[in-house]
């Protein structure tokens, strides 16, 4: 312990990042995806990691190549007797950890992972500065940077979020980053297909029948290649099902069964061998990503493809166009239509053509697979733009209005928030889409106008204070306005639901204003809505943009690369 | 018999009384508020 905090003072005179991090594995491969490249930009930075050990330890071999040090908090030692010695000792061990850190000369201490033991835990580590949630001394959640409140606005509140987690990460930081290194089927790496058919949830993976078709169907198809199954010990029954299936007994000399046999490091050495990468949205297809191997994900479930397909270019992720699709974790299903919408025989065509080191392109899509097959399915393939993630949909003439509205977003955070300009075609609308985009443009105007009469009337409190002899009334009346204005704002999500991601961010903005007076306070929330009326503008100009495109071309396919413009 | 949960269930009353009297918390309040949260997510975790 001694000479660890000798090492952070030696280092100490290093600008620190502290990086809090206490979700689980994919989040924290995740994490490292977005710090690797500010370590190459950015080396004398002092970067540490605060993360819990379950989740640390065995990617250790990975986080040590892109972290000055790594602080583990160990839950187990902390809770160690806890019900016999009480909350004291536990207290004491949870200082001993608190002492390691206090090592640190913590400039930014940035809370990536928004969970409420990380916000508490963000609250009692000093540090100069602090981004992302932590709770103040009147047990008030903060947040005080914009990328942070779009994610704890957006991310896991629907289906809207066009960033891949990696992406806002970055943004969060502070990256303004590359795109990685170009994947392709290496002739190098072994005639090897890694399959992880298997999830954190039920619901994020298919009933193992499903996999044997998909196993069947490639090693049938591919006579040279070998199919590995990786996955955790508590896995192994149901790998069994998959490998002792009747169908799959002619197959048995090729197919690998590594289930619960592997470390981290072993598993990840195995998938950086294998030419492709086949499974859910686990940790897995986020360690093939690490390690530059193609990777083709089924998106089942709660899974939001936008946020956490693997963090590569051409990455490939099916997901279904069930209506309920993607749900939430505490969402009744008893049905899983949305695994039954995928059907096997696309995932094997785009193995064997991937495989095969062929183009999985629109036109290949359309020749390729069924019709039939394709009707019930989103095809993506990611892309980078201004060193960020992108998801464009590969099923020619499908685009529904998550679609859309996913792009507008992302056209309008990037510009609001990053003051980058992104280019995207315009969509190709139905008449479905285009009505709810006529529907947007109305609950934008609402809004717009809405956060117009807030700066007028946080102009008003502000006139007031500073006149000769200012009314408590007056302000207290000018200030029951803005509530009302606030609350129709929110009224506005119910008649217009795509524009929930604006609506949400603006009160994650209203519950984080800046300042200690009613001044500061005021001129805060003036920024607050002339921001919201900035968004509400971009939005609707886009909408309106999009809209006259579509009137212009009158329903055919016409394309212009300019969208924003 | 859990002491730690029944020092907490107390920590959390006075806790909250002194919230509701308008009294800051102090930074080892914080750090009881947090060792609550990850017990709890300890247990949520054992139990999947």
């Amino acid at each position: 312990m001694k000479a660890s905090n000798k090492e952070a003072s030696v280092e100490s005179k290093k600008p620190t990042l502290a990086i809090l991090q206490l979700t689980r594995f994919g989040d924290l491969i995740q994490t490292v995806q977005a710090v690797s490249e500010l370590k190459a930009s950015h080396p004398n930075y002092r970067v540490v990691l605060i993360a819990r050990s379950q989740f640390a330890k065995p990617l250790n071999f990975i986080l040590s190549k892109h972290f000055d040090r790594t602080y583990h908090l160990d839950t187990q030692a902390i809770f160690q007797d806890h019900q016999t010695t009480g909350l004291g000792h536990t207290l004491g061990n949870l200082n001993k950890f608190l002492n390691e850190l206090s090592g640190e000369s913590i400039d930014v201490l940035i809370n990536l992972s928004f969970s409420k033991s990380s916000s508490y835990l963000a609250s009692v580590i000093p540090a100069q500065h602090k981004i992302g949630s932590f709770f103040d001394l009147n047990n008030k959640i903060q947040i005080n940077d914009k990328w942070s409140q779009m994610l704890y606005s957006t991310v896991m509140r629907g289906s809207l979020n066009p960033y891949s987690l990696v992406d806002l990460f970055k943004n969060i930081i502070g990256i303004k980053a590359g795109e990685p290194t170009v994947n392709s089927v290496n002739s190098a790496r072994a005639n090897l297909i890694v399959v992880h058919p298997f999830a954190s949830s039920e619901r994020k993976s298919w009933k193992s029948e499903k996999w044997v078709e998909v196993i069947y169907k490639t090693l049938k198809e591919n006579d040279k290649y070998t199919v590995t199954i990786v996955g955790a010990k508590n896995e192994i029954l149901k790998a069994q099902l998959i490998v002792e299936n009747p169908l799959l007994k002619q197959f048995s000399g090729r197919i690998i069964n590594v289930v619960g046999k592997t470390s981290l490091e072993d598993l990840s050495m195995v998938v950086a061998g294998a030419k492709l990468f086949v499974g859910h949205d686990s940790m897995v297809g986020h360690l093939a990503a690490l390690n530059n191997t193609p990777t083709l994900t089924i998106s089942l479930g709660n899974v939001r493809p936008h946020e956490t397909t693997p963090y590569q270019k051409n990455a490939y992720n099916l997901a279904p166009r069930t209506k309920c699709f993607p749900c939430f974790p505490s969402d009744d299903c008893a049905y899983t239509q949305c695994h039954h919408d995928i059907p096997y025989q696309i995932v094997s065509n785009v193995i064997k053509q991937l495989v095969s080191g062929g183009e999985v392109d629109s036109e290949w899509i359309k020749n390729a697979n069924s019709s039939f097959h394709l009707s019930s399915v989103n095809f993506y393939r990611s892309r980078f733009s201004h060193g960020q993630m992108h998801l464009e949909g590969l099923i020619d003439g499908h685009l529904d209005s998550a679609d859309i509205f996913r792009t507008l977003y992302k056209i309008t955070w990037s510009f609001v928030l990053s003051d980058v300009e992104e280019n995207f075609p315009f969509p190709k609308l139905t008449p479905a889409t285009h009505r709810d985009l006529l529907d947007a443009m109305t609950g934008l105007q609402h809004l717009f106008e809405l956060s117009e009469f807030g700066q007028k009337y946080s102009r008003y409190i502000l006139e007031e204070i500073s006149s000769a002899t200012p009314s408590i009334s007056k302000i207290k009346e000018f200030s029951k306005k803005i509530d009302e204005i606030d609350n129709l704002q929110a009224m506005v999500q119910k008649t217009s639901p795509y524009l929930a991601p604006i609506i949400d961010y603006f009160k994650v903005r209203k519950g984080n204003l800046f300042g200690d007076n009613i001044v500061k306070l005021t001129e805060s929330s003036y920024y607050c809505f002339e921001e919201n009326a900035h968004l509400s503008s971009v939005m609707y100009e886009l909408i309106q943009n999009s809209i006259a495109e579509y009137k212009i071309t009158g329903n055919k396919t016409k394309t212009k690369p300019d969208l924003n413009k | 018999m859990n002491l730690f949960q029944d020092d907490i269930v107390k920590e959390y009353d006075r806790i909250k009384k002194s919230l509701e009297n308008g009294q800051p918390l102090s930074p080892e309040d914080l750090k009881i508020i947090l060792l609550a949260q990850l017990n709890e997510e300890d247990l949520h975790e054992s139990k999947q």
